[in-house]
């Protein structure tokens, strides 16, 4: 059994006196995997991703990483936690002195891999960082992350002014990068950039988490199919219509997995959240 | 429980500001150079076309103005990397505890600024001696820190200067001018303290908001008080100076580095 890297319970959190964003939040996270965290725009992904990372102060309930509690900021928890906000800053120095200044920072930090992650997302190690492109500064600042070795990754939007090869890149470094000791949590809006490499999937809604299970989960309980027509006498948890007919999300009969279309599981999990998880009802 | 998980490193003190200078220290030497080259051009300009002379306390009138003028502006920019959102989080996430983080600034703010000064003002002052007595055939006494006047500023400087990192620390724009708008709102009310204080101690000296005879201030009125007031005065006088020598400085630095504490992400612009 994996240890346990995120615990999260009674969180209540409010930017204002008046309005909670989070109320009573409850969750457990496993090192070893890749999390993905799902949710609409001001939903609170961003909030509770910086919670964790300890630049929040929640206002009641507790908060635990990798054993430490964050908003005391000690640094041996901030060596071990490496976050990638949506909007960051990087000093005008080159990728190499970067390295010289930050680098000792963290305990864990390998040169090799840092320079190989660099080589792999084609980022000149002589060139300014502020003279590079937003996606060229994420990709290097993904580098230096993933070259922390930190046992924590937090990354909000990962891939959000990528451009496609980008993207590839980015899935590939990143599942190669997950093992028994290290956890990513991500947390994106562009649930197919994700796909097939996020696992398990937590999806939040009015500051709550209304779904929270892994892959292997959904595709045995949960069938995602195209259809011409709805169907008759078949429970439908949620449908959509698009181009020549129907995206349809129901249950699953058929013992084998299905490859789930991870956008129409979150539309499906935002708009009839019951329905969806009573079908993992049995598991519980 | 947040103090048990507290450290403090030497090391990481060290990489903190081996960092901060690194990546700060072009923009300070620009201003020096510049700052160096103005001072020159005046010191050329006095001893020619307005045929001044020599001064023994030039150098110590004009060190203490950069010293303090030049250390206000340094020290209220000391934690603007924490009031920009961006910068904010790239610092606090930085792998520090949030005294090594305080300290690091409060050192390169209070000691690196006199320690900067010192090294380029002597600078200048070699320098520029050596411009004017080639232009003007004169130069300047000589800048010499060996005098018990300039460690007396420089003390000076550490107190004050402490008063600004409270206000970089607190106010998120305009640090500057709003610790200066705060010392001078405090002044005042201090000041009107102070008035009505004075107003009720000696008020058979008064009619209405009037001193009655401002003679009768001077000699009778210390006799005619139920104290002794020329020893509290010597009371006041060790009060202040604990106050201002032992407390004000330290007090300053505490209160900085709780509010450093404090921030989140959400406080920066």
């Amino acid at each position: 059994m994996n240890s346990e890297a995120i615990k999260v319970s009674q969180l209540t959190f409010s930017y204002d006196q008046k309005h909670s964003l989070f109320k009573n939040l409850d969750m457990q996270l496993q090192m070893g995997n890749i999390y993905g965290l799902l949710g609409k725009n001001g939903a609170g992904k961003t909030t509770l991703l910086r919670i964790l990372s300890g630049l929040l102060y929640s206002r009641e309930g507790r908060v635990e990483v990798i054993g430490h509690e964050p908003g005391a900021r000690s640094p041996e928890l901030l060596s071990d936690i490496f976050f990638l906000p949506e909007e960051f800053y990087l000093p005008a120095l080159s990728a190499l002195q970067y390295q010289a200044l930050y680098a000792p920072f963290y305990p864990k930090f390998d040169g090799q891999q840092f320079l190989q992650h660099l080589k792999e997302f084609q980022i000149d190690v002589q060139q300014k960082l502020s003279a590079l492109s937003y996606g060229q500064k994420k990709k290097f600042f993904l580098a230096f992350g993933l070259a922390s070795n930190a046992a924590l990754c937090i990354l909000d939007e990962p891939t959000n002014g990528l451009d496609i090869p980008s993207k590839s890149q980015f899935r590939r470094v990143v599942a190669a990068s997950v093992n028994e000791e290290r956890m990513f949590l991500i947390s994106t809006h562009q649930v197919r950039d994700m796909e097939l490499l996020i696992d398990p999937v937590i999806i939040i809604d009015d500051a709550r988490i209304i779904f929270q299970r892994e892959y292997s989960e959904i595709s045995k309980r949960l069938s995602i199919e195209k259809v011409n027509e709805l169907p008759i006498g078949k429970a439908v948890l949620f449908s959509q219509e698009e181009l020549g007919g129907y995206r349809i999300v129901t249950e699953k009969t058929e013992a084998d997995e299905s490859v789930i279309d991870m956008e129409t599981l979150f539309n499906a999990v935002i708009e009839n959240p019951d329905a969806v998880n009573n079908v993992f009802k049995e598991d519980n | 429980m947040q103090f048990k998980e507290e450290r403090f490193s030497l090391k990481r003190m060290e990489l903190l500001m081996r960092r901060d200078i690194t990546t700060g220290y072009k923009n300070v030497l620009i201003i020096i150079a510049a700052l160096a080259a103005v001072l020159i051009t005046f010191d050329v300009l006095s001893f020619t076309i307005f045929q001044g002379s020599a001064e023994i306390g030039h150098h110590l009138s004009t060190f203490s103005t950069i010293l303090f003028i030049g250390g206000f502006i340094a020290t209220s920019g000391i934690f603007k990397e924490v009031h920009k959102r961006e910068s904010a989080q790239a610092y606090l996430m930085l792998p520090a505890s949030p005294l090594e983080k305080t300290v690091s600034r409060i050192l390169i703010s209070n000691l690196g600024w006199i320690l900067l000064t010192l090294l380029w003002y002597s600078a200048y002052s070699y320098l520029s001696a050596g411009v004017t007595e080639l232009i003007a055939g004169q130069h300047h006494y000589l800048f010499n820190p060996f005098q018990t006047q300039f460690w007396l500023i420089v003390a000076n400087y550490l107190v004050v200067q402490s008063i600004f990192l409270v206000g970089a620390i607190y106010f998120r724009k305009a640090q500057l001018f709003k610790t200066l708008l705060t010392l001078f709102a405090a002044g005042v009310l201090f000041s009107i303290f102070m008035a009505v204080l004075v107003r009720i101690v000696f008020a058979p000296y008064f009619s209405g908001m009037f001193i009655i005879d401002n003679a009768k201030l001077i000699g009778p009125m210390f006799e005619d008080m139920p104290f002794r007031f020329q020893d509290k005065i010597k009371v006041l006088m060790i009060i202040r100076n604990v106050f201002y020598w032992g407390l004000l400085a330290p007090v300053a630095w505490l209160i900085t580095y709780i509010r450093f504490r404090e921030v989140q992400v959400k406080d920066a612009v």
